[in-house]
């Protein structure tokens, strides 16, 4: 349970007290001598005044407090009840049901209006009775709660009553009440929050929550203690030797995370425990994290573990939640522990972020050296020369049988795969500066359109080649702006539709395999695939007869025909260079997506290589050509003789154990038709983002580190190919344009069942 | 069995004369339901509780919250009594007035 969740359980509860309050007033109304609701609205503000203190809702203590005080003259028939009585307090009862929502929202300060609505409130009282009024402060002053009406903030909240009180008392009273005050809200930054929900058999297996908490008061003093009892069952019927209780504990002391943690050592499978530091205690952390010198790569469990934020038990478990299966696979996957201890509450955000900063403060340190990036450039394809250079001695080692030479040679490659990938790391930068920009990009346009539009950014950590950033930067651009220009409706209409007011425009990045995805989703107009059809038909996109998936019909919004700006605004806006936006992902080998739903947004996906310099490469033969597949794509290998797949010539497509997918020869599709055709034919099965095909391919070579050179303009218009490699033996090899082939595979596998012409155009424009 | 009733004017007495525990909530829970019959008004007097957890706790819970149909009264708390009612921050909710008697007294 976290902080917020209990906060949640507060306003519940404070709901449920404030409706019982209501029905008690109006009850009252009738029955103005009954005991019982007078005592029900006694409860009502007592427990809120409680509660509220506890997570430090000052206003709302400050507001029900002196309510508080009038119900206790009532209860001892000090005040009677008069329907003026009645309707102020049903007053203070709407008013506390603002305040805590309010509450709820994290504000801390109180807007005027609610501020001056409270006030006027409380001056309904009848406080003329001022000797009772000042007898009855003095008394609380005592009290855990007593100080707020005389702390400064609020001292306009009673300003009339507090004036006669002033002048009646001699000044030092005030003082005195004052200078408490601040002892008090001194003590409540000082406390601990400990919640506990004790499990139903508890009791049973011999556990009290009575002695866990007297324990606990040995090592400090318990300032405040809400028990809530709302789920004690009913007498009749109920068994009580079940524990249906749970606590918030407000601790004042000087101990560690970890003896407090121990007291409840042996409730552990007994009781949900939540501890939350004490405000003195987190500053403490802080202080910490500002002076401890940390030692390089220090893990960050490991700094929160020093400085006593967690215990070793809470981080085993949040280890634990991160890597439930105990394997160390799937590092991409994983959330940061950092998040994990946040979200369990076991450590409050600004300290983990503190630790975050160090850490990477520490980092910087030891690395930062501003280094031209013309020479990283050299460095790389030096290594790439040097990938080439190695591959090279393999072949000569082995061709030459130096069987002493072997180890030698596997150690260089090694050596050289290191290098490779270090280099490789150092043009690495986070995404997340890029995302950063469209701060100012969304805050302007929305000023200029009279707009409300949040920018959501998420996965900014998320690391890419600088040159693919650099490129990335104008087509994110276009996508933004149009999410923003187009996307997102004015507030009215947003509002018209049952929205938000404000819309939200988010940027997020993750790794994939081997690839970085970046989504762009607007929870805007979104688009309607009828019109963006109608539009394609309308300009000879698409014949009118022909069947389009959904996918399909978004995927037009890219071709270059739907894409001139006076028709965006026919389109729900979008369209604005998209073509463009296309061939410039395209031209870093990465894909582009678009979906969207009428009305409630539109979402598109990215999908680009992490580098443009070296990656691992499959190498696979076709007649006498060797080709290279990027091996992130890959997803498995079959034999032509296996009996796990079978061919449709007719339609252009193989079916391997159950699923179908479009497949291209190799051998045919490039045209090389010298060297004797193997009698083994094999399938490499590739995936891109969530399309599959099949190449068939004469030989299979294996996993090759593969240096990318770019092809000349003069093969730009090259279908299926995206660059080329020099091999070892000075031999050339081609990377295949996997997205591109994948899409001329589904198309005459298409072609086969549709027999359409168009559609195949369609795809290879 | 330490739970002595009288039922007066319609006013059911109970004097609870026992620990009252995990081991005894329960047993209290049984006799006391057989008696709500017929009264408007419950007294507890809890001057010979000597003892009480958790589950006894929850059983006076319960008890209060039966005054939406009964006028419920917590009288002459043991210091047993005032013991967990103050741990547990709750001892203005059993009977104000007879926590300072129940201090004064012991």
């Amino acid at each position: 349970m976290s902080i917020d969740d209990i906060k949640v359980v507060f306003a519940q509860e404070a709901d449920e007290l404030l409706v019982e309050m209501e029905d008690a007033l109006l009850a009252l109304e009738d029955n103005p001598s009954d005991k019982e609701l007078i005592n029900s609205l006694f409860r009502a503000m007592h427990t809120i005044k409680g509660a509220a203190g506890i997570f430090n809702f000052i206003h709302i203590v400050e507001f029900t407090h002196p309510i508080e005080s009038e119900v206790e003259r009532l209860r001892t028939g000090e005040l009677l009840v008069t329907t003026d009585l009645i309707a102020t307090l049903l007053k203070c009862k709407d008013h506390t049901v603002a305040l805590v929502e309010h509450a709820m929202n994290d504000e801390q300060e109180l807007t005027v209006e609610l501020k001056n609505q409270g006030d006027a409130i409380l001056k309904e009282f009848d406080f003329d009775d001022v000797a009772s009024l000042v007898s009855g402060q003095s008394h609380i002053a005592g009290e855990d709660a007593g100080f707020e009406l005389f702390d400064e903030s609020a001292d306009d909240t009673t300003s009339d009553s507090l004036a006669l009180v002033q002048s009646a008392n001699p000044p030092d009273l005030i003082e005195r009440i004052a200078q408490s005050s601040q002892d008090t809200l001194e003590v409540e930054s000082e406390c601990w929050i400990i919640s506990l929900n004790f499990k139903e058999n508890a009791l049973r297996n011999g556990l009290d929550p009575l002695s866990f908490i007297r324990y606990l008061g040995k090592l400090g003093k318990i300032t405040n203690i809400l028990t809530i009892t709302n789920d004690v069952p009913d007498l009749d019927g109920g068994d009580f030797e079940g524990c249906y209780l749970s606590y918030h504990i407000a601790f004042q002391s000087d101990s560690s995370r970890e003896e407090i943690e121990d007291v409840f050592e042996f409730a552990q499978d007994d009781c949900d425990i939540t501890i939350v530091p004490s405000r003195a205690k987190v500053t403490e952390y802080m202080n910490m994290l500002d002076v401890l010198t940390l030692k390089d790569s220090e893990r960050l469990g490991e700094i929160l573990l020093n400085i006593g934020a967690i215990t070793r038990n809470e981080l085993d478990k949040a280890l634990c939640i991160q890597n439930p299966d105990g394997d160390n696979k799937s590092t991409e996957a994983k959330k940061r522990i950092g998040d994990i201890l946040v979200e369990q509450n076991i450590v409050g955000k600004p300290v983990v972020e503190q630790a975050q900063k160090k850490q990477q403060q520490v980092r910087e340190q030891t690395q930062s050296i501003r280094v031209d990036s013309d020479k990283l450039g050299q460095l790389i394809n030096l290594v790439g020369e040097l990938v080439t250079s190695s591959a090279a001695m393999k072949i000569m080692v082995e061709k030459h049988h130096l069987r002493e030479a072997n180890d030698v040679v596997a150690g260089v490659e090694h050596l050289v795969e290191e290098i490779r990938d270090t280099a490789l790391q150092l043009r690495m930068v986070q995404i997340g500066e890029t995302f950063s920009r469209f701060r100012r990009v969304t805050r302007d346009v929305s000023t200029e359109l009279g707009k409300k539009i949040k920018l959501v950014i998420s996965g900014g950590e998320s690391e890419l080649d600088k040159t693919v950033v650099e490129k990335i930067n104008d087509p994110l651009t276009h996508l933004v702006r149009n999410a923003l220009d187009h996307g997102i409706e004015l507030p009215e209409e947003r509002i018209a539709n049952g929205k938000p007011a404000e819309g939200t425009v988010t940027l997020n990045a993750y790794h994939d395999s081997g690839h970085i995805v970046i989504e762009v989703i607007d929870d805007g107009a979104g688009l309607d695939p009828e019109r963006i059809r109608a539009k394609a038909e309308r300009i000879g996109l698409v014949e009118p007869e022909q069947t389009l998936t959904r996918a399909e019909v978004f995927r037009l919004i890219f071709e270059a025909g739907l894409s001139t700006k006076s028709e965006a605004s026919n389109l729900s806006g979008r369209g604005v260079g998209m073509d463009v936006v296309r061939r410039n992902i395209e031209s870093l080998r990465g894909s582009i997506e678009l979906d969207s739903e009428l009305g409630t947004g539109t979402r598109i996906i990215i999908n680009l290589p992490l580098t443009l310099a070296i990656i691992e490469g499959f190498m696979v033969g076709a007649g006498t050509e060797r080709y290279v597949i990027p091996l992130s794509m890959v997803e498995e290998c079959v034999e032509m003789d296996s009996d796990e797949w079978t061919e449709d010539k007719k339609q252009n497509f193989i079916n391997l154990r159950g699923e179908v997918m479009p497949f291209l020869r190799l051998r045919e599709f490039f045209k090389c038709t010298d060297g004797a055709t193997t009698e083994r034919e094999s399938l490499v099965v590739v995936r891109f983002g969530r399309y599959k095909a099949g190449f068939v391919v004469d030989q299979l070579f294996g996993e090759q580190q593969t240096v990318i050179k770019p092809l000349g303009s003069i093969f730009q218009h090259l279908k299926g190919v995206s660059g080329a490699t020099i091999l070892g033996t000075g031999e050339i090899a081609l990377i295949l344009d996997v997205q591109g082939l994948v899409q001329i595979a589904s198309a005459e596998s298409k072609i086969a069942t549709h027999n359409s012409q168009d559609h195949q155009e369609l795809h290879n424009t | 069995m330490g739970l002595e009733t009288k039922v007066t004017d319609k006013t059911l007495t109970v004097l609870l004369d026992d620990e009252l525990t995990i081991y005894t909530a329960n047993l209290f829970r049984d006799l006391l339901a057989e008696q709500l019959k017929s009264i408007t008004h419950i007294i507890i007097n809890l001057s010979k509780v000597t003892e009480m957890d958790t589950a006894g706790f929850q059983l006076l819970v319960a008890i209060k919250n039966l005054s939406s149909k009964y006028e419920v009264e917590f009288v002459e708390h043991s210091a047993a009594v005032i013991d967990v009612l103050e741990l547990y921050g709750l001892s203005g909710d059993f009977g104000d007035s007879v926590i300072v008697l129940g201090e004064s007294v012991s």
